[in-house]
């Protein structure tokens, strides 16, 4: 018997996962205009007229150097994603277009490059950072993100390619049009949902790591967001109200990224190209 | 001159031979169709002439030059393809004007020839479209001015008509054949429908399994088919093919009978038929009988009132009977 699913039952499912998946923020961003007393008595409620408190903002803004992990993590992030997006977008038109010797190999390296974590290799990314004198530098943060990042955007963004007619691009071979221009001029503007949901991957992990800054730039001038908050995270005392601040605070950004790059989620953009 | 030259052209996909040693000589200005079956090889001739493919031998010519070794945009030809291939997020403007710009041309050069495309093809109205906001005749449309303001030496169609409706579809056969009289440019045409090479070509180029059956006008190609694949692949309803005691008495393995050249006997008649269909098309009647051997179709006038199940003697034309030998060969007359 073939298993039916209500829209009910679908829709149960789905806001379920979704209040799982929402309720650490919304405590989160809830309890960062709440008041210190108020957090640990009720950690659970909305802040009140009594509960209210803007303390944690004022502290961070005016304690730490916010402004300045918030450039850091916006360069790296930002920097991180043009060259993903680019690097990763002319690898997979290669990769899907062209024939040539080792294509699956290449093929291979990077599929594997999607599965082997690169934590793994944390320590001799270190000193190789350390030999080339690129410690405590954002470069190296965008270089091992980039690095991080591209397998799983050529994947994507290889598959979305090959689903390219391939009349548009003989048609534009017939009319003279360059490669690096059938590139820049068809396949990007077509493949531009997909560079937005590949953006929207790669963005997000970049913007939350902590592993990498703390190993590769815990100094001053390079901290990121998250390295920055964990100065309010001691060993015996925790400032819970500049951490739910800053966290709220760092949420911005990312959340203004993701919007401005889902609208061109859009579908049907090949409409009309064939047929 | 800008003819189009084939000579011994193969090609192979791995161990698939799809074109086998072609030769073809298309004269400047002539209207070539080449017309055959899915999978004969057809399309594969077409790219490989527009660059798109690499022949694995022979030698391609356009206008007197080796192409062999050219891009497609060197050759000087310009290709509608039958999927249209427009350019999804640009207007109907700029799908015509985008290959011209690579092309050194000015701004103003290539408004006037975008305007002048758009004019002949009634796309004027259309500019700022998008190809999602048009209809099928106006994409195909759109398809056509894109390869004639490149003012190519040789058009060439991949079978442009085939993802139209039927009316759309003689519309566009007739704009097409206007198209080759104003332009009168080298066109090849590639299609898989009998009807559309019969009503366009100058020239037929019939092919079946990599090779070129016959080439010849339409009306040589229906007269005088050369061989029994050109003679059931040319002309509507198919002819009528018969083995047996009638072909060895007119001394060949098999006989040809077109349906026009069988008809109801007064008395006497060949054979004993019995009506299974038939279909009045208004200006013609087809009717389909079953002898004892073999299924016969024959075209009658419009007042005819044979119905299925009728009992009927046939005959035939003996003058229109056409002969091939056991290798399915032509016997000349």
């Amino acid at each position: 018997m073939r298993l039916k699913f209500t829209p009910i039952a679908i829709h149960t499912v789905l806001l379920t996962y979704t209040a799982i998946a929402l309720l650490p923020i919304a405590l989160i961003i809830a309890n960062a205009f709440k008041s210190r007393r108020a957090i640990f008595t009720d950690p659970l409620a909305l802040p009140g007229p009594d509960s209210f408190s803007l303390r944690g903002f004022a502290k961070v803004l005016a304690v730490s150097d916010f402004e300045l992990y918030f450039i850091n993590s916006l360069t790296v992030t930002l920097v991180t994603l043009a060259l993903v997006l680019l690097f990763a977008a002319m690898a997979a038109w290669a990769l899907s277009e062209y024939a040539f010797r080792g294509r699956l190999f290449i093929g291979l390296v990077f599929a594997v490059g999607i599965m082997v974590p690169i934590r793994l290799g944390t320590v001799s990314i270190l000193e190789l950072m350390v030999a080339l004198d690129l410690t405590n530098t954002l470069t190296a943060l965008i270089l091992v993100y980039t690095a991080q990042s591209l397998p799983l955007a050529i994947f994507i963004l290889t598959e979305f390619i090959a689903q390219i007619p391939k009349d548009l691009k003989d048609a534009a071979r017939c009319d003279g049009v360059s490669e690096i221009h059938i590139f820049f001029a068809i396949i990007v503007p077509l493949i531009r949902p997909a560079i937005a949901t590949v953006a929207i991957f790669v963005m997000v992990p970049i913007w939350n790591d902590l592993w990498f800054p703390l190993i590769l730039s815990p100094g001053e001038d390079t901290q990121t967001i998250t390295l920055g908050v964990q100065q309010f995270i001691g060993q015996y005392v925790t400032d819970w109200n500049a951490v739910l601040a800053s966290l709220t605070l760092a949420i911005l950004p990312i959340l203004a990224l993701y919007l401005l790059l889902s609208r061109q989620l859009v579908r049907g953009l090949t409409a009309g190209a064939v047929k | 001159m800008p003819g189009v030259r084939l000579h011994n052209v193969s090609k192979s996909f791995g161990a698939e031979v799809v074109l086998k040693a072609v030769s073809l000589d298309i004269a400047d200005g002539e209207f070539a169709v080449i017309v055959g079956p899915s999978g004969c090889g057809k399309s594969t001739l077409l790219r490989i002439l527009a660059g798109l493919e690499a022949a694995d031998a022979g030698d391609i010519e356009i206008g007197g030059h080796r192409v062999n070794d050219l891009a497609p945009a060197a050759r000087h030809i310009a290709m509608v393809f039958q999927s249209y291939a427009l350019y999804p997020h640009m207007n109907v403007y700029k799908n015509m004007a985008f290959g011209l710009k690579f092309s050194g041309l000015d701004a103003a050069e290539i408004d006037l020839r975008v305007d002048r495309a758009a004019r002949m093809l009634q796309l004027e109205d259309l500019l700022m479209r998008k190809p999602r906001e048009l209809s099928g005749g106006q994409r195909q449309r759109t398809a056509i001015g894109r390869a004639i303001v490149r003012e190519p030496d040789v058009f060439l169609f991949d079978e442009p008509l085939s993802n139209l409706d039927a009316a759309l579809r003689v519309n566009t056969r007739l704009e097409i054949a206007r198209l080759h009289d104003t332009l009168a440019a080298t066109m090849i045409y590639v299609t898989h429908d009998q009807i559309e090479a019969m009503t366009l070509a100058d020239r037929i180029i019939v092919m079946n399994e990599g090779r070129v059956e016959q080439t010849g006008t339409p009306l040589e190609l229906y007269r005088a088919p050369q061989n029994l694949f050109v003679a059931g692949f040319i002309g509507a309803p198919k002819m009528n093919f018969i083995g047996g005691d009638a072909a060895g008495g007119a001394g060949a393995e098999t006989i040809g009978i077109r349906p026009e050249h069988l008809s109801v006997a007064p008395k006497g008649g060949d054979w004993n038929a019995t009506v299974i269909a038939v279909e009045h098309l208004g200006s013609d009647t087809y009717v389909y009988a079953e002898t004892e051997t073999s299924a016969l179709t024959m075209r009658n006038g419009p007042e005819s009132t044979l119905k299925s199940g009728d009992k009927i003697m046939l005959e035939y034309d003996r003058a229109a009977v056409h002969r091939f030998d056991a290798g399915g060969q032509r016997i000349p007359r």
